[in-house]
């Protein structure tokens, strides 16, 4: 019976295969037809997002020295001017005053950063404590995959329960910092823009070239 | 008229609002307008553009208030900062484009048996929209093949193409058949009126020298006629009326705490698309129980948005983008084709702006003095089109109350469920196969995560509310008539 069974299983399963096979195939192209994407739901699902119900409010003093030394490092002096600790301040007490969801996240990102500081600086347990090269290391242990790999692991690192909180940080701390500040002045003057934005100028010199344009390094 | 304060009441001090007030004082008529929101000092626009670029939301001072709502449907809905409550309305910071509706757009139903005609037709509105125009000192210019036609030419001459425009998007477009041109909008290219010309603080979402129009213009004019009365933080709560076609009294909150009431011959309801909708479902009574204008159960129905979705690419040159603001270019040579029936209705811009500064910052990973030769070496040498489409008015795209959600004030908050459909998905696709093609002849390149948009549906509302009120002949299945 064995024998004589094999092939009819075989026959069965090809049958079946087939079957399921057009069943996929006529899903996937009805999916395609509604524009339907489920991987594109479950990232959205995934995706972090700011508890709308956290209480609003500015970070303590000492938290503060944190964010500032954390906008030091994101930002530092080079050619150009890096963020200042008073718009640093200014910046994120009006964030996290006026946007709810925020005040815990930059709560956390301080935990996190003067976690990872003790780690790197056990003499000097807090990330404002460090110098400027100690605060890159920190940076480089948390988030330093991000930078070529890196599309592909921070998707595979927004499921990981450990990557939680660095994923937090990156996206509500660390992001917010960085746009907040290349929409300034300042930021804008990295690149050479010094007449923008906020200054009137010649109302007719973007249809022109930039007269002055910074030089890649 | 006698025994009344104000011969009209106007809920609402947006762009409609000031407009309706400003005509009405103007002929001698005493106006009050009811606006939810604060009113504040014109000369602190300078202020309030510091704070723009110094990364912080501008208007936060003036709106602070949070948005309470909900979304459903197929698309979440965003509201926070979309829309302003203050007096003036959103024009506050709007984008100033200043688009007609398409002369197509009212005969949907008899051209193409979608959605349904509107009562009134682009010739007879054309005048009104030349007059609206030159209320609001749009700049433009005449002669697109592609738009309807023009009574005559734009109150200001339009603002000329930026250089990225010029030095890629109309080689490329060029080249595509593909017909460009200056984009409508709101924002004086020349001194007009007692208005500025643009000088390219590049800061338009608060325009600090109202270059860019904004509705407390007429407010103000008005005010100044003696004849037009403004009583600003009173959030209309609730319309009552004696009969189906006349409303005579409006209540609202004082910003001092308790209510007041205001009767009035005539009111004009112009509070924003959303809120309109709900004050007059809030004002349902035993005698209205649907709510006011509901005796067709129309009412908050065929609401409708426009969606967006864009693709970026690289190109070898630097572009210098920003510096003026906006984009200046567009292309309506897809908007009202033979194959509307099928693919909606679609308007591309082109943007040298995006990604911005902060957004390549944001998403680069990088931070530190790499960041900063990153910026140095990428900023300025990305072209992005945008595509805007339609949507069809749906039955079940509508604005509700919320069964659960109150605002601050214990009102039911607005429900917003939105469905898109195939036409919908289908002409965003289509439109991003043609935002490829003028990438590719611009010979931009453009990378995996922007090509992974093609297998995505990929879209944004782009907070253009519209319908919930239909305009009808038969009071069966309209909320207002012509």
């Amino acid at each position: 019976m064995a024998e004589a069974g094999r092939p009819l299983r075989r026959r069965a399963f090809l049958r079946l295969a087939l079957v399921l096979g057009a069943a996929g195939a006529a899903a996937v192209a009805g999916l395609r037809l509604r524009r339907v994407e489920p991987l594109a739901g479950v990232r959205r699902w995934l995706a972090p997002r700011l508890d709308g119900a956290a209480p609003t409010g500015v970070l303590a003093a000492d938290e503060m020295r944190t964010i500032v030394a954390l906008g030091r490092v994101l930002i530092p002096d080079d050619e150009t001017p890096g963020a200042r600790a008073t718009w640093v301040e200014r910046y994120v007490n009006e964030r996290t005053a006026r946007h709810p969801g925020y005040l815990p996240e930059y709560k956390a990102a301080v935990a996190l950063l003067d976690a990872a500081a003790a780690q790197v600086a056990p003499s000097r347990p807090r990330f404002h404590q460090l110098t400027l090269e100690q605060g890159g290391e920190v940076m480089e242990d948390l988030f330093g995959r991000r930078g070529s790999a890196s599309r592909w692991w921070r998707r595979v690192e927004r499921i990981l329960p450990a990557g939680q909180r660095k994923q937090r940080c990156w996206s509500f701390v660390i992001e917010d910092l960085l746009s907040g500040f290349y929409s300034t002045p300042a930021g804008w003057a990295v690149v050479g823009y010094d007449n923008y934005p906020g200054v009137p100028g010649d109302p007719r010199a973007y249809t022109r070239p930039l007269d002055s344009q910074v030089r890649p390094n | 008229m006698a025994g009344f304060t104000h011969d009209v009441c106007i809920i609402g001090s947006g762009v409609a609002g000031a407009l309706v007030a400003h005509e009405l004082v103007q002929r001698g008529r005493k106006v009050l307008i009811l606006d939810a929101g604060r009113r504040f000092d014109p000369t602190l626009r300078m202020e309030l553009m510091e704070r723009a670029v110094e990364g912080l939301d501008p208007w936060a001072p003036v709106d602070p208030d949070p948005e309470v709502y909900s979304s459903t449907g197929t698309d979440h809905v965003r509201l926070e900062g979309k829309r302003m409550r203050a007096v003036g309305g959103s024009t506050h910071h709007w984008g100033g484009l200043a688009y007609r509706m398409h002369a197509s757009d009212f005969r949907l139903r008899s051209l193409y048996g979608l959605g349904e005609d509107w009562p009134v037709s682009y010739d007879e509105l054309e005048p009104y929209y030349a007059r609206a125009e030159a209320e609001l000192g749009v700049s433009g210019q005449g002669g697109d093949p592609h738009a309807s036609w023009r009574s005559g030419p734009f109150p200001n001459p339009a603002f000329p193409f930026s250089y990225a425009v010029e030095k890629v998007v109309r080689p490329a477009c060029d080249h595509l058949g593909i017909s460009i041109h200056p984009i409508p909008c709101a924002r004086n290219s020349q001194p007009y009126r007692d208005r500025p010309a643009c000088v390219a603080f590049g800061v338009c979402h608060v325009c600090p020298i109202e270059a860019l129009y904004n509705a407390d213009i007429h407010l103000r004019r008005g005010v100044a006629t003696g004849n037009l009365e403004i009583r600003p933080e009173a959030r209309v709560v609730r319309l009552a009326a004696r009969s189906p076609r006349r409303v005579t009294s409006a209540t609202y909150l004082q910003p001092g705490g308790g209510t007041g009431t205001v009767e009035a011959p005539i009111f004009v309801l112009a509070a924003h698309a959303i809120e309109s909708i709900r004050l007059l479902q809030l004002s349902a009574s035993p005698r209205f129980p649907g709510g006011l204008a509901n005796s067709s159960g129309t009412l908050g129905r065929y609401f409708m948005e426009h969606w967006a979705t864009g693709l970026a690419g690289e190109v070898e040159e630097p572009l210098y983008p920003h510096r003026i603001g906006f984009n200046t270019a567009h292309s309506l040579q897809f908007y009202d084709t033979p194959h509307r029936r099928r693919i909606g209705a679609m308007k591309i811009t082109f943007s040298a702006g995006s990604p911005s500064l902060s957004e390549l910052a944001r998403d680069s990973g990088l931070w530190g003095v790499a960041l900063k030769r990153y910026l140095r070496r990428v900023y300025g040498r990305w072209l992005a089109a945008i595509v805007n489409v339609e949507q069809l008015p749906r039955l079940e795209s509508r604005v509700t109350l919320d069964p659960e959600l109150r605002d601050a004030h214990g009102y039911a908050a607005p429900r917003v469920h939105l469905e898109l459909g195939d036409y919908e998905l289908r002409t965003l696709l289509r439109g991003r196969e043609r935002l490829l093609r003028i990438l590719r002849a611009a010979r931009a390149r453009i990378p995996g995560h922007q090509m992974a948009k093609f297998k995505d549906s990929e879209r944004h509302p782009i907070a253009h509310h519209m319908g919930g009120c239909r305009m009808g002949i038969d009071p069966a299945g309209s909320v207002v008539d012509p």
